[in-house]
């Protein structure tokens, strides 16, 4: 790279760094007048750059994370009295006792900043701001949210155990499965409104659609087979399945222990082993009945669980097992049914005149009374594959309900969407130090006072002390009508004349100034407007004994009537007249 | 012998205000040609649902009889259902169903029947 060339680069970079500064905003405090008080939040301290202002339209700005797709915040407040808010942080939860947040004001953010106008603040409170920051949730997000959502509404479907519901139970469970799943995505998600979990009552309906007659329904028909039922007629009660199998087992136990079968299934063994038309013969009959009887059978217990020889024993079924395993069992039940039949046609072949003389001689009577029992119609070998195949049927069924309930379920997590959100809490008060303090309940004025004993008419200042904050930036007219606004107007005064009130003495006058060519002014004023004021109240000043023969003065008064100006509104004025009114421009 | 559920029992129309007749369909097969079987379908006691018989009278269970072959068969019965005596403002009710074969051998089914107010 030649000298040239790598100026060219570093010029090139560093126009990228000042492109990518310009494109960044930030909040920062306007030098113009906004029309609005305008602070700033800082998300990373939970901070604002000044006491927050009272009275008059607040406007928030905010730097916000990238991606924001909805910024909100919203406060509550307490009296000063009452102290800090108590917040769960986490979840923007309001802990103190009767406080609660008021509405909530949402914005699209403007590149990197968000500006929300909040309305007036009140004087003297503490107030807490819950701030959101929402942003769409990535796929990767949303794929795994999907995958928890399917699990936990998996786990928390099996806590209902009927059907038969009222509204409010229903609502209850489309809040307890909203609950699971929030705690799923964590605090700082929320679950994309719209959709049936939001669990409003004019929802109610659709969610029994949707779930309740979906995938409970399911689970519900799968947990009747497996659990049973019972019913005031015994005809119709319904035994679980552990029930079915048990009886089952017991039937396959009886069999793989009678003698007669056990000598007839020995009795063909031999014969087939001699012959291969009788083995032929046999196995076209009853081709599974080795798995059923004799020394390489299936073992009863597992039979009645559904599980040949090869399977792999499996976990009890409940409503959340694999319709997979129910699948597989069913399959052992109805080759168990057909080896039933099929052994009660190998008895019927054994038994009959076509038989093989070899296994005819090995079964006596009594064997043969024996067999003929186990095959007559209805009996127990038909009972025994009525049981098979209802296990069969049942299962079969199951298989079916596992599958809709899974499906319902993952339909609904389907249905679902997350977005990201973060919460950020920042206290804050209305309440200033000491000075802030100050400015709030003093302010100062000037103008001319109206002694009408006196007959003087005299300038004055006067320091007006309000018995609450007040805002000299928020226009009365703003905040109410008059006697909405009279705290606001409403002052004691404390004021000294700016020239003498005191009569020429030579000429015979009683009455002097209290402090030099000054008079203590002590009253009240009512703000007109936002700076004129009109007051009343009294002069003190000294005067002389009326008695010729005591030379004393003594304090005195005399009503005044006021009419001044905000001092600030004074000081716009020309400078003569400050003059004129004894002001410098450094008051 | 057996009784095999191919078609889940349904409920028409569902959701439904009441009183209403309801059809209640299911497609079964059995295991025989040709077999008997007893159906019976019933009510929670605690709640005001009933099924009604054609004299009016209110009855928490009520029992048909059918026949299956060994084909897939859509089996259908028609009840009443109303409300009466018992606890009201249920949203949804479950509707058991018990299917008893001729050996005794009983399936379970049910049908939540979703309730317009």
């Amino acid at each position: 790279m030649t000298k040239r060339s790598g100026l060219v680069c570093l010029w090139w970079i560093a126009s990228l760094f000042l492109a990518a500064g310009a494109l960044r905003a930030q909040c920062t405090t306007p030098s113009g007048d906004t029309g609005f008080n305008d602070v700033i939040f800082t998300p990373t301290g939970g901070t604002f750059s000044t006491v927050l202002p009272f009275d008059v339209p607040v406007r928030i700005c905010a730097e916000v994370p990238a991606g924001t797709t909805r910024a909100t915040v919203k406060y509550a407040a307490t009296d000063r009295k009452l102290g800090p808010i108590d917040v769960d942080p986490d979840t923007c939860t309001i802990r103190t006792p009767g406080i609660a947040w008021g509405p909530e004001f949402a914005r699209v953010p403007s590149g990197n900043t968000v500006r929300w106008v909040i309305g007036r603040l009140e004087a003297e409170r503490y107030y807490v701001f819950c701030f959101g920051f929402e942003k769409k949730a990535t796929d990767e997000e949303i794929a795994a949210f999907r995958q928890s959502a399917a699990k936990v509404l998996d786990d928390a479907l099996t806590q209902t155990t009927t059907g038969t519901l009222n509204a409010d139970q229903t609502q209850a469970i489309c809040q307890g499965l909203r609950a699971e799943l929030l705690a799923a995505t964590g605090a700082t998600k929320v679950l994309t409104p719209g959709t049936i979990f939001d669990c409003d009552a004019d929802k109610v309906a659709a969610f029994a659609t949707e779930v309740t007659r979906g995938p409970l329904q399911a689970q519900l028909r799968a947990q009747v087979i497996l659990a049973g039922r019972p019913n005031d007629d015994p005809n119709f009660a319904v035994p679980s399945l552990g029930q079915r199998q048990n009886d089952l087992q017991s039937i396959l136990a009886a069999l793989q222990a009678d003698p007669s079968i056990a000598k007839l299934i020995d009795a063909i063994a031999q014969q087939s082993a001699l012959d291969a038309a009788v083995s032929a013969r046999a196995q076209s009959i009853c081709p599974g009945c080795s798995a059923l009887l004799g020394p390489g059978a299936t073992p009863a217990a597992r039979l009645a669980l559904g599980e040949d020889a090869t399977s792999t024993p499996g976990a009890p079924l409940t409503v959340q097992s694999q319709p997979s395993q129910a699948a597989a069992m069913s399959q052992v039940y109805a080759v168990t049914a057909k080896n039933f039949n099929d052994l009660a046609n190998l008895i019927r072949w054994a038994l009959s005149p076509d038989a093989p003389p070899g296994i005819a001689a090995a079964l006596n009577d009594a064997d043969r009374a024996a067999l003929s029992a186990l095959v007559t119609t209805p009996g127990p070998l038909a009972a025994a594959a009525g049981k098979a195949n209802t296990l069969a049927s049942l299962t079969q069924n199951l298989t079916n309900q596992l599958t809709a309930r899974t499906q319902g379920i993952q339909a609904l997590a389907n249905e679902l969407s997350i977005a990201a959100a973060s919460l950020q809490l920042a206290d804050a008060s209305t309440l200033g130090n000491f000075v802030t303090n100050q400015k709030n309940y003093i302010s100062l004025d000037a103008g001319l006072t109206w002694a009408p004993e006196l007959e003087e008419v005299v300038p004055y200042m006067g320091t007006n002390i309000y018995f609450r904050p007040v805002n000299r930036n928020a226009p009365l007219r703003t905040l109410g009508n008059f006697r909405q606004t009279f705290s606001r107007r409403f002052s004691m005064t404390f004021g000294l004349t700016l020239s003498s009130i005191a009569d020429e003495t030579s000429n015979g006058g009683t009455q002097n100034d209290l402090f030099g060519n000054q008079s203590l002014m002590l009253g009240a004023g009512l703000r007109v407007t936002d700076s004129m004021r009109l007051g009343a109240g009294a002069i003190v000043f000294k005067e002389d004994d009326p008695s010729p023969l005591v030379n004393e003065q003594k304090l005195n008064t005399s009503y005044y009537l006021a009419f001044s100006f905000d001092i600030d509104v004074v000081s716009l004025f020309s400078k003569s007249f400050q003059t004129a009114l004894g002001v410098s421009s450094s008051q | 012998m057996a009784i095999f559920v191919d078609q889940d029992l349904a409920a028409s129309p569902n959701p439904t205000d009441l009183p209403k007749r309801i059809e209640f369909t299911q497609t079964l097969h059995s295991s025989l040609a040709s077999e008997a079987i007893t159906c019976q379908y019933s009510l929670a006691a605690a709640h005001n649902i009933w099924f009604e018989d054609n004299d009016g009278n209110l009855m928490k269970t009520v029992v048909r009889e059918d026949t299956v072959g060994s084909a897939p068969q859509v089996t259908v019965d028609r009840i009443t259902m109303t409300t009466g005596p018992g606890m009201a403002g249920l949203l949804t009710v479950e509707v058991a169903q018990s299917l008893r074969d001729s050996e005794g051998n009983v399936t379970p089914g049910l049908v939540i029947v979703q309730i317009q107010s």
